[in-house]
């Protein structure tokens, strides 16, 4: 059997009549990730979700879930559980009979029996609450059954939009507990404009901006590529040349104070690429030869936050 | 081992695509049944049409005691205008077609509604085809408003018919109700269809009225002889078949073409929703 990725698409586009909710998306999810698709409102999460559940139509391009493609209809729609962002059921079913509903819609070889589907409510944390009407539940309540419901006929996706972003902080925990405790048994795809829940749980992050793909790598990768060429520097009886002397330093390739008090002041020195360890060392020597004391000589961690705003905004983009 | 070719045309092909095309009818039928009988909808339906059409029965009986206490009016001769004959009385209650503005009413909410609260999106996401959903909306609701806008308001009507001017013929009744099924079907059909236009339950109620009062307004411009081939006129046709008039074959021939034609457009529709 072909070792296919999760999600694949490749030029996926949806435009609607003087708006382009999505442009030339080409995207691999691996098998088993839980894959964070980040971007501010508008930026087109949910036309992608929509897209990739089959529930609209490209304008052009092409997407699949384990190498069926999305025109497979019935076919394809087997491999995938969908969360709407708000999701609703029907009011006057409880829990339980909405889970018994959504399994008599798959083939039989994909179905789950009544004890299963009692596992899967005290999986999400609905056991004691899974005889009661729909129309009762709370909106995190919704949600977890929604994800329960979207585990049903075990697809090979889950495709979770805005999972979290109408819940409180509980909530919120709840289902990002959840969402990492299905890795390795399913792929998870979820949207979110929650910078803090992608660094939390997601091992793969995609950013969309007003309709385009900005990056698409491992989170950790992301992270490192716009941490190690950046270090902060502090020194002790620094002066006004001081940020010119690091600027001409072997491997800097710019130099910027960001802080002055009294005589120390701190800078921010942008290295070439591999070159952070050599930097490092040449601050030192410098700093000693020019009988200076370094208080600080660190490479700079930015948060998922700060890479997002980079990215989003066009301000730089790492190597 | 050996390999089968199946061709595209073959009956095994065949009987695949027709059961891709309706994957999942059966549980959303269940479904949809339930959900009729979860509100109070369908009892509200009942209630009206059956009220509504046992007061048209009991009409005549009820002005032929006014005119019996009004002498003037006895005098007049007002009492030779009444029928008192039982199946006039029951296609009397038959004649405000009330059934269809029931089935118009009960259908208009049923996909809109789904719609706008984001379940049909979620059944969507489901291995069923979209021609399921629309089918299976169109049976449950034609089934149940069969039952209680057509037959059990048919046996009140009759009941009081019967207690007010002797028994009508049930053969009769029994024929007029089927075409009162026939109709339900067709306007229920034409208000689902409509809905897969239309994003609101008024804008899909109009465009059933619409249909409903299409034929009266064509009639004062067109011939009356064009008039058995609007299906439409099926409640006046199985009304002719009951009272003996030769009716022909054209009006279940249109309304059955008018039916399977709504069918192919929904379903076409509900393909190309975004949802």
């Amino acid at each position: 059997m072909a070792d296919h990725a999760a999600i694949a698409t490749t030029g996926l586009t949806k435009h609607y009549p003087g708006v382009a909710a999505l442009t030339g998306l080409t995207l691999e999810v691996p098998a088993g990730s839980i894959y964070g698709f980040l971007g501010p409102n508008g930026a087109g999460k949910s036309t992608t979700i929509k897209l990739l559940a089959g529930l609209t139509r490209p304008t052009s391009g092409t997407s699949s879930v384990a190498g069926i493609p999305v025109s497979a209809g019935a076919d394809y729609r087997r491999e995938v559980g969908y969360l709407a962002q708000e999701p609703r059921f029907y009011d006057w079913m409880t829990g339980r009979e909405t889970l018994r509903f959504v399994t008599s819609l798959y083939p039989t070889d994909r179905r789950s029996d009544d004890s299963a589907i009692t596992a899967l409510l005290a999986r999400v944390g609905l056991a004691d609450a899974g005889d009661r009407k729909t129309g009762t539940y709370s909106g995190g309540m919704r949600q977890r059954l929604g994800i329960a419901q979207a585990l049903v006929g075990r697809p090979s996706v889950l495709l979770l939009d805005e999972p979290v972003s109408s819940l409180d902080p509980i909530g919120r925990r709840e289902v990002l507990e959840l969402m990492q405790d299905l890795k390795g048994e399913t792929t998870v795809f979820y949207s979110t404009h929650i910078l803090d829940d992608v660094e939390r749980v997601s091992d793969h992050v995609a950013i969309l901006d007003a309709g385009k793909l900005v990056r698409a790598e491992p989170t950790a990768q992301l992270l490192a590529s716009f941490t190690k060429d950046r270090l902060r520097v502090g020194i002790s009886g620094a002066s006004d040349t001081t940020r010119a002397e690091l600027a001409a330093l072997p491997g800097v390739e710019s130099a910027e104070q960001i802080e002055q008090a009294a005589d120390l002041r701190a800078y921010v020195l942008r290295v070439a690429p591999n070159a952070a360890k050599g930097v490092q060392s040449a601050v030192t020597r410098f700093a000693a030869e020019h009988n200076l004391t370094v208080t600080e000589n660190q490479q700079i961690t930015l948060g998922l936050e700060d890479v997002f705003m980079r990215l989003v905004n066009q301000k730089e983009h790492a190597a | 081992m050996t390999a089968t070719t199946v061709h595209a045309s073959s009956p095994i092909a065949r009987r695949g695509a027709a059961s891709a095309a309706f994957a999942g009818f059966r549980p959303l039928f269940r479904k949809d049944i339930a959900e009729w009988g979860s509100g109070k909808r369908a009892w509200i339906v009942l209630g009206v049409t059956a009220v509504f059409m046992a007061l048209g029965a009991a009409n005549a009986a009820i002005n032929a005691w006014v005119i019996k206490n009004v002498p003037e009016a006895a005098q007049a001769g007002a009492d030779k205008l009444i029928s008192l004959a039982p199946l006039d009385n029951v296609l009397t209650a038959v004649a405000a077609q009330i059934f269809i503005l029931a089935a118009i009413f009960a259908a208009m909410s049923l996909l809109v509604v789904e719609r706008d609260r984001g379940t049909l999106s979620w059944i969507a996401s489901k291995p069923v085809s979209r021609t399921s959903i629309w089918v299976s909306k169109w049976a449950s609701a034609t089934a149940v408003l069969i039952v209680i806008a057509a037959v059990v308001p048919m046996i009140v009507t009759t009941v009081v018919a019967a207690v007010l001017y002797g028994p009508p013929p049930v053969a009769a009744i029994v024929v007029v109700t089927i075409g009162m099924a026939a109709a339900i079907a067709l306007f229920v059909a034409v208000t689902l269809a409509a809905s897969t236009f239309v994003a609101s339950q008024p804008a899909a109620a109009a465009i059933g009225f619409a249909v409903f009062l299409a034929p009266a307004i064509l009639l004062g411009i067109l011939p009356a002889a064009v008039a058995p081939f609007f299906p439409t006129s099926i409640v006046n046709w199985s009304v002719g078949l009951a009272t003996g008039d030769s009716v022909g074959v054209v009006t279940p021939i249109a309304w059955a073409i008018s039916l399977v034609v709504l069918g192919i457009v929904s379903s076409r529709r509900m393909g190309s929703l975004e949802l």
